[in-house]
């Protein structure tokens, strides 16, 4: 089955309509459609040369550049999914990735050609390497024997490219989040999953190629999804800022003319708290949304008054049903429909279906909490090489006859028409600064450091209404030294997950039924934070 | 706390983060002033949050930034000038 409009026939159709604009603007350089095209299609032929098709799979390596974004494209191309890696993250995190896809193709930019020297000899595989940005890339290549290493002067043009017919229902991205075993979760999304949410933003919104979209996370973030694709099916442009740019993210904002703009609440909160949210500080921005984790109200006012012009919206998905499945309009004086200080995550997009359930999957009456599940064209595929958790989180409800994904938010709907209310989570996952964090990946990883069998807890701490801020750990040893489990997890773990704090306990309180008793570790925190002589 | 000179108020900001610039491979002691705090990976943007809000406990006053750069911010020799600004101020 072919379909309609897919990613890259998208981008194609901007390409050929808007050659000479900016389809991305990041701190190592803009690029048009028509350059950005060349150089995809370019590592396309190149990769189908000296790569094999199998699996179907290019992973696209690097830092905030135009490289990173013709690796995504270059997949797509080559009729593969991209995986997106991020040299942010630990070299070890991102070979276990590797490892575990076998993935054979790897597109990497200069920052990335860096990682991989140190990356390469961890995996299994012995991948084709095209590093554009270098052109001398003999450092590289001593480090990587057995694989082909290609860099800038040796790529092949890209009119070797084909134009392939692409399957509704294979994979056009791969993201990792955290799992709660240990191992990261791979979510596959599909062609299908993506052009629905794609659709659906493009029937929302009245996008066009005059719009500069603020893409403000990683490509490894699903966030990053909106921007990108969103852009380039209009002919807009994606601006990339630096990591230091984002901190006090108005006056790029400003210079850049943004006009649509998607962060998680964490970014709006920074900036409150740096005075980057004066009053009519933002007069470009068209469209100020936010997703990610619970938008609290605050956030809503400060962007409400830096930008009076712009249409305020909370999104709401989970990586599974692909970046987002509702949306809520607010507006400053809709202050009734609040809960907790927090903005509704709204009405499901059209074709999706959100239900609220009890623990048989069963709905609950309006006004009661209860899990939510969604189905529908943004459901994903399901996660990559785990057929179990696949069943357990997409289940079929009963006297329903569509798959559903289980979110783990526990929501209410305010009434039988009305918005949903995010309440919190139902199990031991958790929102730090926007990511989603399994507490158990942390928790192993504890365990795993100290090379013995130690109980460790992650709490999420300080709690903020969105989430929380970071993590204090518990481990439940003596003769364990701090900075040394620090420093191993570092090498395993993206830094949001690193524990601020590692606390040692002879023994853990218990339950009654023998557990770890969470509550009581976080009373410990609660009350060491208001001592200061504990902290 | 009274802090005086430059070089108080550098050592300061080097003693809050010194656990971070070592994990992101950094010798506290030996750091120069350039360093983007950012870019180099030792902090992101909320433990830039919590470095300066335990430098305003440390002073006991609240640092007003709605007019820093975001690189006033970021390099550790730009930030260390703003809180000395401050204090001067």
């Amino acid at each position: 089955m072919k379909v309609a409009v897919d990613l890259l026939a998208a981008f194609i159709r901007s390409s050929e309509r808007h050659p000479h604009r900016i389809a991305a603007r990041t701190p190592s350089g803009s690029v048009t459609y028509a350059e950005l095209r060349r150089r995809s299609m370019s590592l396309a032929a190149t990769l189908d040369r000296r790569a094999p098709a199998d699996p179907p799979l290019t992973c696209s390596l690097g830092g905030r550049t135009p490289t990173a974004y013709a690796g995504i494209l270059a997949a797509l191309y080559r009729g593969h999914g991209y995986l997106p890696l991020s040299t942010s993250h630990p070299a070890a995190r991102n070979a276990e990735v590797l490892s575990r896809t076998g993935c054979a193709a790897i597109v990497a930019d200069e920052l990335g050609a860096r990682q991989l020297i140190e990356l390469v000899g961890r995996l299994e595989q012995r991948p084709t390497l095209v590093v554009p940005d270098l052109v001398d890339p003999t450092e590289l290549r001593e480090h990587a024997s057995g694989c082909a290493v290609i860099g800038g002067d040796e790529l092949e043009s890209g009119e070797a490219a084909v134009d392939r017919e692409t399957e509704a229902a294979s994979l056009a991205y791969l993201l990792f989040t955290s799992g709660s075993t240990g191992t990261p979760k791979g979510v596959m999304v599909s062609h299908d999953n993506v052009t629905s949410f794609v659709s659906s933003i493009l029937a929302r919104y009245d996008f066009s190629e005059g719009d500069v979209f603020l893409q403000s996370s990683e490509l490894t973030f699903d966030l990053s999804v909106f921007p990108v694709w969103v852009a380039w099916a209009v002919g807009g442009c994606v601006l990339w800022p630096s990591a230091t740019q984002m901190i006090k993210p108005g006056s790029t904002l400003r210079r850049e003319g943004v006009t649509v703009s998607l962060v998680v609440p964490s970014v709006g909160r920074v900036m409150l708290k740096l005075g980057d949210l004066e009053p009519g500080s933002l007069p470009s921005l068209r469209y100020a949304l936010f997703c990610g984790e619970a938008l609290p109200v605050e956030v809503a006012r400060g962007w409400s008054r830096a930008a009076p012009g712009a249409t305020i919206e909370n999104l709401y998905g989970p990586t599974e049903a692909t970046v987002a499945c509702t949306a809520h309009t607010w507006r400053p004086e809709d202050d009734e429909e609040e809960e907790a200080g927090v903005v509704p995550i709204g009405r499901p997009f059209p074709g999706m279906d959100c239900l609220v359930v009890d623990a048989s999957l069963r709905e609950v009456p309006s006004g009661e909490v209860g899990e939510l599940i969604v189905a529908g064209p943004q459901v994903a595929l399901g996660y990559f090489q785990d057929p179990e958790r696949t069943a357990a989180c997409f289940p079929v409800p009963p006297g329903r006859s569509e798959r559903f994904y289980r979110t783990g938010d526990l929501v209410r709907r305010t009434s039988a028409q009305g918005p949903l209310v995010y309440v919190g989570r139902s199990d031991h996952q958790v929102k730090i600064r926007g990511h989603r964090v399994e507490l158990g990946e942390i928790e192993a990883a504890l365990r795993r450091a100290s090379a013995s069998s130690i109980r460790a807890v992650a709490l999420p701490w300080p709690r903020t209404a969105s989430g929380a801020d970071g993590v204090v750990a518990f481990v439940e040893a003596d003769g364990v030294v701090a900075s040394v489990l620090r420093r191993a997890l570092r090498d395993h773990l993206p830094d949001y997950m690193i524990p601020t704090e590692i606390r040692f306990l002879p023994g853990f309180p218990s339950t009654p039924n023998g557990k770890v008793d969470r509550r009581r570790l976080e009373q410990l925190l609660e009350e060491a934070h208001g001592n200061p002589q504990l902290c | 706390m009274e802090i005086h000179s430059s070089a108080e108020v550098r050592s300061l900001v080097i003693d809050l983060i010194a656990t971070s610039l070592r994990e992101a491979g950094h010798d506290p002691a030996r750091v120069g002033d350039e360093i983007n705090l950012l870019e180099s990976g030792v902090l992101d943007s909320l433990g830039l949050l919590s470095l300066i809000s335990d430098v305003e406990d440390r002073l006991g006053t609240e640092l007003e930034l709605s007019d820093a750069e975001p690189e006033d911010l970021a390099v550790l020799g730009r930030f260390c000038r703003q809180v000395e600004r401050q204090l001067g101020g």
